[in-house]
């Protein structure tokens, strides 16, 4: 299954409810968590919350910049708000690269299919955030 | 499906040495890379002390990129391997050069996505003319571990016939920040299980290994350096950056890992512990170990204390560890470690440690809840 979702300028913190929401009505809530894997795509994720996080060290100083943007930075960070918003505890990946590269996005299909064969996954969730 | 997997080549780019000869021959001696920075002093940071890699010279906002050709050049030195065209990519970092989303920050006219983790991917395929299947997975602390288990899997669906796969992470000013301000960081060191652990140092560097079928690096004379077996992954999904106290992600993640490979915990002689050495990632790993191995508790190292948590590429640094312990059969000795936590009650090792190393775990954690754990082995005839 995949979903496309939409960061745009957007922090990251206060894009994930309207992310997980758009998740919530294509995929419906998991019967069984355990059972799922998730793979977010994006090119995008953690950049808008890396630059804000440094112009904010810019303004006050290493010393005292507000930590709260750190864990945002990661690319990662919303393929982990996304499991602990379902209760996700299947694989959890975070690819980079263009989110429009077809050969690429298959890489993903392919690793999916195989976590699904090896694994016993009831689900994989595919996650393109623009 | 051809399902054996082996390691025929490492690349090391660390911060107690380049290449993995020095680095091991460092971490027996129990060295540490840790050294207090006078320019993160002036620059006002909380903590100046950090794992760095001071003998390697490259263009500051292509450092990662330049520190993963390095390891690649290293691990197809010694795999001895004419790489084909379709040899693929899989590659992991935290934030890829994170020093141009700092640029970007400061008003330089780029995009910081030409300098993520795809783009370093992209930049060893140019290197080496590569056309092959690229994957960049940006999975922070785990990200080497996952990028090896990706290649084994490309591997065993056919999709390609070599694999150059680990990760890279230069030093970045994000993470020292951002670190240190959430109170994670040990201006003394890292400590790993220690009871005396009181935080991370933040490292740098990069590991690149060679990955192939076994059947088809036998039939050109190469000679294996280990087995890849497994990979096991899981999620907590219970805190952006703390794992759950009772270790269940880690937990199944180690169980997949000995399930997939058809492996009895008991037969697991090593273990890589992540230890990170904060308070409660430590104590959760303990947790883990214990749910997974109860009283068959293997020997245990940890390498953060001697080369600092390099973010993305820790599990890659600490791979390429393993394989070379594999290979010497001898466990290293875990720097930083010397008291016994009572909490934890668990020991790591305090000298190189010589037995019969035939499987080994090597353990990762990662902020969003993320656990890796990928089992490996001495190469069977």
């Amino acid at each position: 299954m995949i979903c496309h979702v939409y960061l745009g300028e957007m922090l990251e913190k206060e894009a994930m409810p309207g992310i997980v929401e758009t998740i919530e009505k294509e995929f419906g809530r998991p019967s069984n968590s355990d059972a799922i894997g998730l793979y977010v795509v994006s090119n995008h994720i953690g950049t808008n919350s890396s630059i804000a996080f440094w112009k904010d060290v810019i303004q006050h100083g290493p010393a005292f910049a507000n930590p709260e943007l750190f864990p945002w930075t990661l690319a990662n960070s919303a393929c982990g708000y996304i499991a602990r918003h379902f209760g996700i505890t299947g694989p959890n990946y975070t690819y980079t690269c263009p989110p429009d590269h077809p050969e690429y996005i298959n890489e993903v299909v392919k690793q999916a299919a195989t976590d699904r064969e090896n694994l016993g996954l009831e689900e994989v969730w595919i996650i393109i955030i623009h | 499906m051809n399902n054996s997997i082996v390691i025929t080549g490492i690349g090391v780019v660390s911060p107690l040495g380049i290449g993995i000869d020095i680095l091991w021959n460092n971490l027996l001696q129990c060295k540490s890379s840790l050294q207090y920075f006078a320019e993160l002093d002036a620059a006002g940071y909380r903590n100046a002390y950090a794992c760095r890699v001071t003998n390697f010279e490259a263009p500051p906002i292509y450092r990662g990129a330049w520190m993963a050709l390095e390891a690649t050049r290293q691990a197809i030195t010694q795999s001895k391997i004419k790489l084909p065209e379709n040899a693929g990519i899989f590659l992991g970092s935290t934030l890829g050069e994170s020093m141009a989303y700092e640029m970007a920050a400061e008003g330089a006219d780029l995009n910081p996505e030409d300098y993520n983790t795809y783009s370093l991917a992209n930049a060893i395929a140019k290197a080496y003319s590569l056309s092959g299947p690229i994957q960049a997975l940006s999975t922070a602390c785990t990200a080497g571990n996952y990028a090896v288990g990706a290649a084994m899997s490309s591997l065993q669906r056919g999709d390609t016939s070599v694999a150059i796969a680990g990760a890279t992470e230069p030093f970045s000013r994000i993470a020292m920040v951002g670190f240190t301000r959430s109170r994670a960081m040990a201006a003394d060191g890292c400590k790993p299980f220690d009871a005396n652990r009181n935080g991370m140092s933040l490292g740098e560097g990069a590991a690149i290994f060679i990955l192939e079928r076994k059947a088809d690096a036998i039939q050109r004379g190469a000679k294996p350096l280990s087995e890849v077996y497994s990979l096991g992954l899981s999620c907590d999904a219970y805190h952006p950056t703390s794992p759950h106290p009772d270790g269940r992600g880690l937990t199944r993640a180690m169980n997949t890992a000995l399930q997939s490979a058809k492996v009895n915990a008991g037969d697991i002689d090593w273990v890589n512990i992540h230890g990170s050495g904060t308070k409660v990632s430590d104590a959760a790993e303990a947790l883990a170990l214990k749910n997974v191995f109860k009283k068959n508790m293997p020997l245990l190292s940890g390498s953060k204390g001697a080369i600092g948590h390099a973010l993305g590429a820790a599990s890659a640094l600490e791979l390429a560890i393993c394989v070379k312990g594999i290979a010497a059969q001898t466990i290293p000795p875990t720097a930083g470690y010397s008291t016994r936590d009572t909490g934890i009650a668990l020991d790591c090792t305090k000298e190189p440690v010589q037995k019969e190393i035939r499987l080994v775990l090597n353990n990762a954690s990662a902020f969003g809840g993320l656990n890796a754990s990928l089992l490996l082995g001495a190469c069977t005839s």
